[in-house]
């Protein structure tokens, strides 16, 4: 056996000679830019259109998004109303399939918190049976009443039990302690109550009081098809409303601890205010969380999962809404070791506050950034995505790739700058997991002010129905 | 070497058999800035050693850890550098190692890809650090884990590969050592095991050429074959009668596992056997899962080279539609699809597969996937034909052979029993 591993190693030896070094890593490739064509659909100022043309694709995309934030903060449509009205269009055009679906289209629908989006896919050749497919679906009349008691059955179970999925809990203690107003209202999404007439209601208001996007991508030519998109969507000619995303960060470090009595591993969660999607501090800011927690290599990822073992994995996003950002970071930790991975997180924290990330680090975050989402290089429903994320802050189409060029201007010094700036927000805490070993490990850890919430409490905003 | 050109309506795909045994493809992905790079290892948990349940899939994590010529996972952090992203994932057939990055940085991804697999060097540190991480893994994965390899273990029987999970077993994963990560990778990362594929934008000859230029250092392939796996084929289903009266293979019939999750879980399962087609059985799949879908149920299913399964799933509380998940099987089963079904399952996974080919990552797991299971790695082309020559009695047979109620396993996981049948505890 020894003179096999020698063998072996002398084999591994050997080969390490022979081989070359590695090529340098390239410099940052540029994104392709994209070519967006804006319009207004109708003459009655219907939906803006973007059309992004792809030459020589064989696949085509249109959808149609209707910004339902606003109506949700004025109070026009509850939240469950809205995921009534997502669950139908979503049967709707499920029931279309049969007639669509040979000519390789497949619709899909759906609304959530911010929006309700009918899409379509399919062979470019059949773009127009696309768009048709989806204008089937917004003209959808009430449901039948079949369809309506089964999944108003299925939600009202789904609902009431809501409060036994630690996931569940954990995402609604998050939203609930983080948009403490708009939780508020969603405690409008309790659907005992719903009737088939409120989701008539809730698509009507929809599709007349907010305004819309018309995305298409694909290899055709505005003019000849913007006068179909015109008669299938020139109709809904709803306003912009204000973006109801406005956080109210704690103005001191708060921990909310959610108690999941035996919960092993710890959801952990922090979050803390960022600069918003038109901030000047905007470039530095990503550069600086990429470098923080963008990926397996990231510097939070390797202090806390490769070198120490606190983790399968540390994710974050950042969030730029249009008046404020935001950026949180989740990670499910041992319960043995939730003090340990409160203070590693603490002080890695600390540690970018104070030195900012390294020259390697700022140069890994800029090569990810011009080939991450903003870039809109991928398929099409990603640029499909880049340009209604754009247009949801009122910027013009291009507007991440755009910012693309401020991000190779930020310096090191500007990173650290931006670093020490965007770690200074108090941050909240949201950990779900056995009290008894939730507030013990965050006091351990720093921190002071503490609440804690039962899991009915962080569901429904009150006892369990 | 052999160099074969095969001009396609929706892709350029070429391949190449290397003198060491690696076999090197590459596909066109056309207005693509990106390339990504697709290496199949024909090794996964089924080549676990017994009393080592979950080596494989530390393997993979250890991969990450470096290389001799990339150490302490700089070629990852090199390729991140270059705007790109690498992942890997284990299964029970094999391990496969991905990444993705801006065109000019394929030289770079070939190098530390290749690398990874021609000169591993675990050693004791990063063993260490990867066990912690793959129990972090398990512990996330938890009640999901239990679930799929009860589920496993009715529908294949308790010692089939695919009765095991991937993670392995906690005392398992803990016992490896270095040598022993040493010996997997030397039987496991031969050339003659490799597949490697790149999709990009053309040429196709250039991806092809600075790929192959790369896996081809790998040093060849011993002479002699690794030891044959402990584990021989179990009988399929259908035909199953004596494994059945041994008490081997698939146990049909009701069964619930009390498992602390929410929404409570059922699954209704059929062992698929090695000579199933995979044609017939994805358009019955489709089918089936078009009719459900409106019931709140979805299926799944795989074909692997030791067989694969089927399965219905609901994930919802309230109540459990286990007459209807029956009706519409033996519906299939009778009737088959009517002429609409068909024509719609064509059309729709003809364009669920053009927008797998619209990005070079989907892309070439996508034609890997194909390339391993039909031997050419231009088979989804292949694939859109065999889908317009099948017929509805095809459908219907398959349907027949492989969905007869009588050997389905019916499994209920949550918290209460819901539908009668034996507990499970450990397994059955």
């Amino acid at each position: 056996m020894r003179l096999l591993a020698l063998l072996l190693a002398g084999a591994v030896v050997s080969g390490v000679a022979e081989r070359a070094a590695a090529p340098p890593p390239p410099p940052p490739a540029p994104p392709i830019p994209l070519d967006v064509e804006v319009a207004r659909l109708g003459d009655a100022g219907g939906p803006t259109l973007q059309l992004v043309r792809r030459p020589g694709a064989a696949l085509a995309r249109v959808e149609i998004v209707f910004l339902t934030d606003g109506l949700v903060a004025a109070g026009s449509v509850q939240g469950a109303e809205l995921d009534a009205l997502g669950a139908w269009w979503t049967e709707r055009a499920r029931t279309r399939a049969p007639a669509l679906d040979p000519a390789g289209v497949i619709v899909s629908a759906g609304c959530d918190a911010a929006a309700c989006r009918v899409g379509a896919v399919g062979p470019t050749a059949a773009l127009r049976i696309a768009a048709d497919g989806v204008a089937d679906v917004l003209a959808s009349d009430a449901p039948p009443l079949a369809w309506w008691s089964a999944w108003r059955r299925a939600a009202v179970d789904a609902w009431r039990t809501d409060w036994l999925s630690p996931a569940i809990v954990h995402e609604r203690a998050v939203a609930r302690a983080w948009f403490p107003a708009r939780s508020a209202r969603r405690r409008d999404a309790d659907p005992r109550a719903l009737r088939p007439m409120d989701v008539s209601r809730a698509a009507s208001r929809v599709l007349r009081d907010t305004a819309a996007l018309v995305t298409v991508i694909g290899d055709v030519a505005r003019a000849e098809l913007e006068p179909h998109l015109a008669a299938a969507f020139g109709r809904y000619t709803g306003a912009r409303r204000a973006d109801e995303r406005t956080p109210q960060p704690p103005a001191a470090p708060r921990a909310i601890l959610v108690d999941d009595p035996g919960a092993d591993p710890v959801a952990v969660t922090l979050l803390w205010a960022s600069p918003g999607a038109a901030s000047p501090g905007q470039p530095g800011w990503q550069l600086v969380a990429d470098a923080l927690v963008g990926g397996f290599a990231s510097r939070l990822n390797l202090r806390l999962r490769e070198e120490r073992g606190l983790t399968y994995a540390v994710r974050g996003s950042y969030v730029e809404a249009a008046a404020a950002g935001w950026t949180r970071i989740d990670t499910y930790v041992p319960a043995s070791r939730l003090t340990e991975a409160l203070l590693a997180l603490d002080e890695e924290l600390e540690r970018m506050r104070r030195e900012g990330p390294s020259a390697a680090e700022l140069e890994a975050a800029r090569s990810h950034a011009w080939s991450g989402p903003d870039a809109a290089i991928g398929a099409s429903h990603e640029v499909a995505r880049a340009l209604f994320a754009a247009w949801r802050h009122g910027l013009p189409p291009a507007y991440f790739q755009a910012r693309l060029g401020a991000y190779a201007a930020v310096t090191l010094d500007d990173a650290h700058r931006a670093a020490a700036e965007g770690l200074a927000a108090p941050r909240l805490l949201v950990l779900t997991g056995d009290s008894d070993v939730t507030l013990p490990a965050a006091r351990a850890a720093g921190w002071t002010s503490a609440t804690s919430w039962e899991a009915c409490e962080a569901v429904y905003g009150g006892g369990c129905p | 070497m052999i160099v074969v050109l095969l001009s396609l309506a929706a892709a350029e795909t070429m391949h190449r058999a290397l003198p060491n045994g690696a076999r090197v493809a590459a596909s066109e992905v056309a207005g693509a800035r990106d390339v990504a790079l697709v290496v199949h290892v024909a090794c996964g948990s089924a080549d676990d050693p017994p009393d080592r349940r979950g080596l494989a899939h530390l393997v993979e994590h250890v991969a990450y850890t470096g290389s001799a010529h990339a150490p302490g996972g700089a070629g990852d952090a090199w390729i991140r550098a270059a705007g790109g992203e690498t992942s890997a994932w284990t299964t029970a057939d094999a391990l496969v190692f991905a990444a993705r990055a801006p065109r000019e940085a394929l030289p770079l991804l070939a190098y530390v890809e290749s690398d990874r697999l021609g000169w591993p060097t675990p050693t004791g540190t990063s063993l260490a650090a990867q066990q912690a991480v793959v129990e972090r893994e398990r512990a996330l994965r938890g009640a999901e884990a239990v679930l799929a390899a009860a589920l496993g273990r009715l529908v294949h029987g308790p010692d089939h590969p695919y009765a095991r999970s991937v993670l392995g077993e906690r005392s398992g994963v803990a016992r490896a050592t270095v040598d022993e990560l040493r010996r997997f990778t030397a039987r496991c990362f031969r050339p003659d095991r490799l597949r490697v594929l790149v999709t990009g934008p053309p040429p196709v000859a250039a991806l092809l050429e600075e790929v192959a230029t790369r896996f081809a250092e790998l040093p060849a392939s011993p002479r002699e074959e690794p030891p044959p796996l402990a584990w021989a084929p179990q009988p399929a289903n259908t035909d199953g009668a004596p494994a059945r009266e041994r008490g081997e293979g698939p146990r049909s019939g009701r069964w619930w596992l009390p498992l602390a999750v929410y929404p409570p879980h059922l699954r209704v399962a059929w062992a698929l056997p090695e000579s199933a087609t995979r044609i017939p059985l994805e358009a019955a799949a489709a089918v089936l899962g078009a009719r459900l879908e409106g019931r709140g149920a979805r299926v799944g299913w795989f074909l692997g080279p030791r067989g694969g399964r089927l399965e219905l799933r609901v994930e919802k509380p309230g109540p459990v539609p286990v007459a209807r998940l029956r009706a519409e099987a033996a519906a299939l089963a009778v009737r088959g699809p009517s002429a609409a079904e068909l024509a719609a399952w064509r059309g729709s996974a003809r364009t669920r597969d053009l927008v797998r080919l619209e990005v070079p990552l989907d892309h070439a797991e996508l034609r890997m996937s194909c390339w391993v299971e039909d031997g050419r790695p231009d088979c989804v082309e292949g694939r859109w034909a065999a889908r317009e020559a099948l017929s509805a009695d095809e459908v219907r047979d398959a349907a027949r052979r492989f969905l007869a109620w009588t050997d389905a396993v019916t499994l209920f996981a949550g918290p209460r029993r819901r539908l009668g049948g034996a507990a499970l505890s450990e397994g059955p």
